[in-house]
């Protein structure tokens, strides 16, 4: 295959990123914030003043509270300053899932139906339109993931120069926003070891493991700049971490108003297995938005991943992106604490990847109407499933059998409007 | 897992190259060595001098007065936090005597926002104008005052404590019952019925009222003598605003602080 993507590829990629941002931007302004986005702000200056990461999500890493407060400098608490990060880079996962897809699996058909999946996942569209960084942490998750896969097709290339150093600083920041980066970069450093040994490379080795060890280490690092100014040492901010860890690793505390669907594994096997998001306005009208996938997408990926390691031909095609697909979800499904659906933003792009490479090999064995059909119907029930994504859960009859997956929200109260 | 690609020898994996990869870039070219030393060498420098500059910020953040001034009562929890914010404190480790944790939110830590845009709010204030009793080590921590805290607590009220833990189920306690560490989102507390070995950098003490419930002054004053610390600000807190605290044991605490002025500083 080409290195370089095509006019065309770039071309559709584009318009499917634009799509994608439409359904990201579109009315976020009658959202109001929810208690997380309000906290997200207050606590992006309260950590960048102080160095005191609180209220909200103080068990993860800090570099969302950096990012944000430079936002809200540019734009104060509005809107944009708030989750404008999130609508870029949840808008930009759309575009990198493309390019990674399409250099993993050598094939730009499969690079634009992945791009197209993640464009309208309504997971992705939700924490696309939040404060909370899940879609910070999967940009720059995705965005290594793509740099590694493009530094393992230039093996012996000047291009590693870049590549494997840039795909450090992406795990780096990704690891500073949440912990999702950190398998896909083991995974990556391994890989690149790899490739480094079979051709008995040395200095490509070198850089790999300095790419992938020290510089996200000291990005991370870096990112506590305001917490030492709280009088630690080292030795402290060693400790700091592994309690942190630890905080996150037992964190079981109940999200709002629901307990369940707080299982990874059943993410690909239940239709409609998701998280509610509350925002309440001064009226006291509720805004729910209820983070699931489209079923006819999400129950697809097993069958997918099944053809995918079943086929040796596809098997083989999609090697990298089976293993980056395990990579960032089997942590997610074998650990002990709740998973909520949030965190299926981590693992949507690397499973639309495969269901992408899958559809476009049957593609060309049964017809590009098979594609065509699939597509346009996942189109359909991803625009009748939009308003659960954008806050307006509770406005259409038809959705409300979803609304009870997740939540009490039918039983009328008191001091709410629905 | 491999495949061989045509008209060229060279075998390429699946996660290997690809087939238009130009030709002179094939071979034993990658990064080079010098690069790859030049970048190594440059990624670990600025490691080493992060972690050392770092280091020495942050212990240089921390500030104490000196000389130690006198022990220092307080009415309630307000004015304690007046008087360690008066006196400069910033990143100390923190002992408090102590029976009440002092470790609950504030009313209004969290304010709601129900409409856009968010207020800019600096949230260290809101700690400082709600503090109270049950929120006053919580607010310590919070406004930067105490980077560590150790609560020292009668046996008695440390075996209540435990009980209540394992009952709850909470993590942290130690098998033999003898200490809790409670972990905040990373912010670790120890509670124990005795002076911990020598922190790093300046300790503050405070002495709280709650203690006296059950503990004496002189008992107090043996566990200190016992004790290796040197302290850099000392505090005696009468919690006029703790409704639970008996007048006795703030008289208690009177008597605690005359011993302590009599007492030769370490």
């Amino acid at each position: 295959m080409r290195t370089l993507p095509g006019k065309r590829f770039i071309t559709i990629l584009a318009l499917i990123t634009v799509l994608g941002a439409v359904l990201r931007i579109a009315w976020i302004g009658s959202q109001p914030p929810t208690a997380d986005d309000a906290q997200v702000a207050w606590t992006a200056w309260l950590y960048t003043l102080h160095g005191q990461a609180w209220p909200t999500m103080a068990h993860h890493p800090v570099l969302r509270n950096l990012t944000v407060f430079v936002t809200t400098q540019l734009f104060g608490g509005s809107v944009l300053g708030v989750k404008g990060l999130s609508l870029l880079f949840g808008t930009l996962i759309v575009a990198v899932t493309g390019l990674l897809v399409r250099r993993a699996s050598r094939d730009d058909r499969a690079g634009l139906i992945a791009a197209f999946l993640v464009a309208l996942d309504g997971v992705q569209i939700v924490y696309s339109r939040q404060g909370i960084n899940d879609v910070h942490a999967v940009f720059f998750a995705v965005l290594g993931t793509w740099l590694t896969v493009e530094a393992l097709r230039a093996e012996d290339t000047r291009s590693w120069r870049w590549f494997v150093p840039l795909a450090g600083l992406s795990f780096g920041l990704g690891a500073a926003e949440k912990f999702y980066a950190v398998p896909l970069a083991a995974l990556a450093v391994a890989l690149l070891l790899y490739s480094a040994w079979k051709r008995r490379n040395v200095a490509d080795g070198l850089v790999a493991v300095v790419s992938l060890g020290p510089l996200p280490f000291l990005i991370y690092l870096l990112t506590y700049i305001p917490w030492f100014g709280r009088g630690y040492d080292l030795s402290e901010w060693a400790r700091y971490q592994a309690s942190l860890v630890d905080a996150m690793s037992t964190f079981s505390r109940p999200a709002v108003g629901f307990r369940a669907n707080n299982k990874a594994m059943w993410w690909f096997l239940r239709p409609f297995y998701g998280h509610d998001e509350v925002a309440i306005n001064a009226s006291h009208q509720v805004y729910l938005s209820v983070a699931v996938g489209n079923p006819l997408v999400w129950l697809a990926v097993l069958p997918a991943l099944g053809y995918s390691l079943l086929s040796a031909e596809q098997r083989r095609r999609d090697t990298l992106l089976l293993l980056f697909f395990s990579a960032a979800y089997l942590p997610l499904v074998f650990t002990s604490r709740p998973i909520w659906a949030l965190s299926a933003t981590a693992v949507i792009p690397f499973a639309a990847g495969i269901l992408g490479s899958v559809i476009s090999a049957l593609s060309r064995r049964f017809g590009r109407r098979v594609m065509w059909a699939y597509g346009s119907i996942v189109l359909v029930t991803s625009l009748l499933l939009y308003p659960l994504a954008i806050g307006r859960a509770l406005d259409f009859a038809y959705l409300r059998p979803i609304v009870t997956q997740v939540g009490d929200y039918l039983i009328p109260s008191d001091d709410t409007v629905r | 897992m491999q495949r061989t690609r045509q008209g060229n020898a060279r075998t390429i994996d699946v996660v290997g190259c690809d087939a238009d990869t130009p030709p002179h870039s094939l071979g034993a070219t990658g990064v080079g060595i010098r690069f790859a030393v030049g970048f190594s060498l440059a990624i670990g420098l600025a490691l080493v001098i992060s972690l050392v500059a770092l280091d020495r910020f942050g212990v240089a953040e921390r500030t104490a007065p000196t000389p130690t001034p006198p022990p220092f009562v307080v009415q309630d929890s307000r004015e304690l936090l007046d008087a360690w914010n008066t006196a400069g404190l910033h990143g100390v480790h923190l002992i408090d005597v102590t029976r009440d944790l002092g470790y609950a939110y504030p009313p209004g830590a969290i304010p709601q926002s129900t409409g856009w845009p968010v207020p800019h709010k600096d949230l260290q204030d809101v700690f400082r104008t709600s503090v109270e009793h049950r929120s006053i080590i919580w607010v310590a921590a919070k406004t930067g005052v105490a980077r560590s805290v150790t609560y020292v607590v009668m046996p008695t009220d440390l075996s209540d404590k435990v009980s209540v833990g394992r009952e709850k189920g909470f993590p942290g306690i130690a098998p033999d019952g003898s200490s809790i560490t409670a972990n905040d989102d990373g912010y670790v507390r120890l509670i124990g019925d005795r002076f911990p070995a020598a922190p790093t950098g300046p300790v503050a003490l405070n002495i709280d009222a709650s203690y006296f419930v059950s503990g004496t002054p002189e008992g107090l004053i043996e566990l200190l003598d016992a004790s290796p610390l040197t302290y850099s600000f000392v505090t005696l807190n009468r919690s006029t605003d703790a409704t639970d605290v008996p007048e006795a044991a703030r008289a208690r605490l009177d008597r605690a602080a005359e011993l302590l002025r009599q007492r030769v500083p370490k």
